[in-house]
Parts: C-alpha cells; sequence; structure tokens
C-alpha cells in the first residue's frame, strides 16, 4: 500500500501573512501554539476542519496550504 | 518482605506498566530540531500540576506510615483517619479535574483542541495496565506472605485498595503527558 505523507506551507503563508506570529494563527483556528509548531514541523496531520480552517484564515483553498505527496516505496 | 517495600514495590511496578503501556500505546517520532520551542499546551499543565498536588498527598500518607509504623498507623483512629483523608483528597482532586476534563471534551470548548483530544483519549490506555500488574505485585506478595497464617490482616487490603486508586487516577495525567512526548 503506498504510503502518503503530506506537507504543508503553513510557514511561508503566515510570513506571507503580515508576519502572522504562531500564536495568532493558534488563536483563529482554535488550537493550541504546540499544535502550529508540530504542524508547521510536518509532525501532526490535522482533521479536515482544522485544515479548512488554517486554509480560511489564509484566504485560500485547502489544496494550496496541504499537499498529499504519495510514495509508493 | 516488609508492608513498605511491598507497598513501595507495588506502586513501582504499577507506574512502570503505565510508562510502558504508555510507550507502546504509540511510536515516538523522530526528535524536532533543538531551535524549535515547544509551548505547552493547558492540559500538559493541568495534568503536571495534578501529578505534582498527588505526589505531595502521597508522600505526606507514606510518611505517616513510615514514621509510626503500619500496625500503629492503623490501630490509631487519628492516624488511620489522617491517612484516609490524604489519600481521599488525591481521589477528590484528580477524581474532579478527570470529570472537569471530560466535560471540557463533550462542551467542545477553546481550552482543548483536536489533538489534546485524541491524546486525552489514549490516555487511559495505560490505566489498567497498571493497576492489574500494582493488584498482581500485592497479590504475590501477601500470598507468599500470609501462606501459613492463612488470613491477611485487613490494613493490607487497605493499602492494596488505595495503592490501585493512586495508581488509577494518577494514571491519567502520566497518560497523558505520555502522550504529548510521542508527539
Amino acid at each position: 500500500m503506498p504510503k502518503a505523507e503530506i506537507s504543508n506551507r503553513i510557514r511561508r503563508l503566515r510570513f506571507e501573512h503580515g508576519e502572522m506570529t504562531q500564536q495568532e494563527l493558534s488563536e483563529r483556528a482554535g488550537c493550541s501554539r504546540q499544535t502550529v509548531v508540530l504542524l508547521e514541523q510536518g509532525r501532526y496531520v490535522p482533521s479536515l476542519s482544522l485544515a479548512m480552517k488554517i486554509a480560511r484564515i489564509f484566504g485560500t483553498d485547502v489544496e494550496s496550504v496541504f499537499e498529499l505527496a504519495e510514495d509508493d516505496g | 518482605m516488609s508492608i513498605v517495600l511491598w507497598s513501595v514495590l507495588a506502586l513501582a511496578g504499577g507506574f512502570g506498566a503505565l510508562w510502558f503501556a504508555a510507550r507502546m500505546a504509540r511510536p515516538a517520532g523522530p526528535p524536532l530540531p533543538d531551535d524549535v520551542e515547544m509551548p505547552s499546551t493547558p492540559l500538559q499543565r493541568i495534568s503536571r500540576w495534578g501529578i505534582g498536588v498527588s505526589a505531595v498527598l502521597a508522600a505526606a500518607a507514606a510518611s505517616l506510615v513510615l514514621m509510626n509504623g503500619a500496625e500503629a498507623t492503623f490501630d490509631t483512629d487519628g492516624l488511620r483517619l489522617t491517612f484516609t483523608l490524604l489519600l481521599v483528597a488525591i481521589l477528590v482532586v484528580m477524581g474532579g479535574t478527570t470529570i472537569w476534563l471530560r466535560a471540557q471534551v463533550n462542551r467542545g470548548g477553546g481550552l482543548l483542541d483536536e489533538r489534546d483530544r485524541e491524546i486525552l483519549g489514549r490516555a487511559p490506555a495505560a490505566q489498567v495496565a497498571g493497576m492489574l500488574v500494582t493488584l498482581a505485585i500485592w497479590i504475590v506478595g501477601l500470598a507468599e506472605h500470609f501462606h501459613d497464617a492463612g488470613a491477611v490482616p485487613v490494613f493490607y487490603l487497605y493499602l492494596v485498595f488505595w495503592s490501585v486508586v493512586v495508581v488509577d487516577l494518577v494514571g491519567l495525567p502520566v497518560g497523558v503527558l505520555l502522550g504529548y512526548r510521542r508527539h
């Protein structure tokens, strides 16, 4: 079965949105700052609702923030 | 072996099983880079606070038994009442905190996010293992020690009950903190 990895552009999007802090993003997304840190490090895959909230905060769609990379190995 | 050593062994075994079961519940990810700051979540702070308060109360109860001896503690009404009140305080603090956390999960407020709720939901996996090991150590110890007498003094039953309660109550915050360590 192929292994799916999800990467994201949250860190870049934060800086493109007026250097938004992790704290501000966490407050607006309704999650802890620790969760934002782990998302940016690629250590946590969010639920669909959290992914959609984050995308909405950046004014874009989910696939512009999160990317699915399939590895057949 | 003395009652104090059995108590220590039973609690150590219970917490050892908690640690092992929590480790097995989820594989650890690779360590984060050194320059990444990891802020604590409210659930982590509550768990540390609960473990700290429980440790102080349990240490006070253990000190009573160590200073007065097990039999004197249980034969003296004042000492037995103090010992019981200290352990009931753990029950009230940890039980109350657990009920309050469950209410937060059900209410869906801003205190816990989806990752906190996932870790909190996985934390009890270690509690049963901890309680079973604590009970097993007590049963083996008491059966060996009192085999010839054919009866176990009542205060041992008291200690068995309270050690299992302490492992169960403290098992939840221990499971939570280990859950965060496993990312």
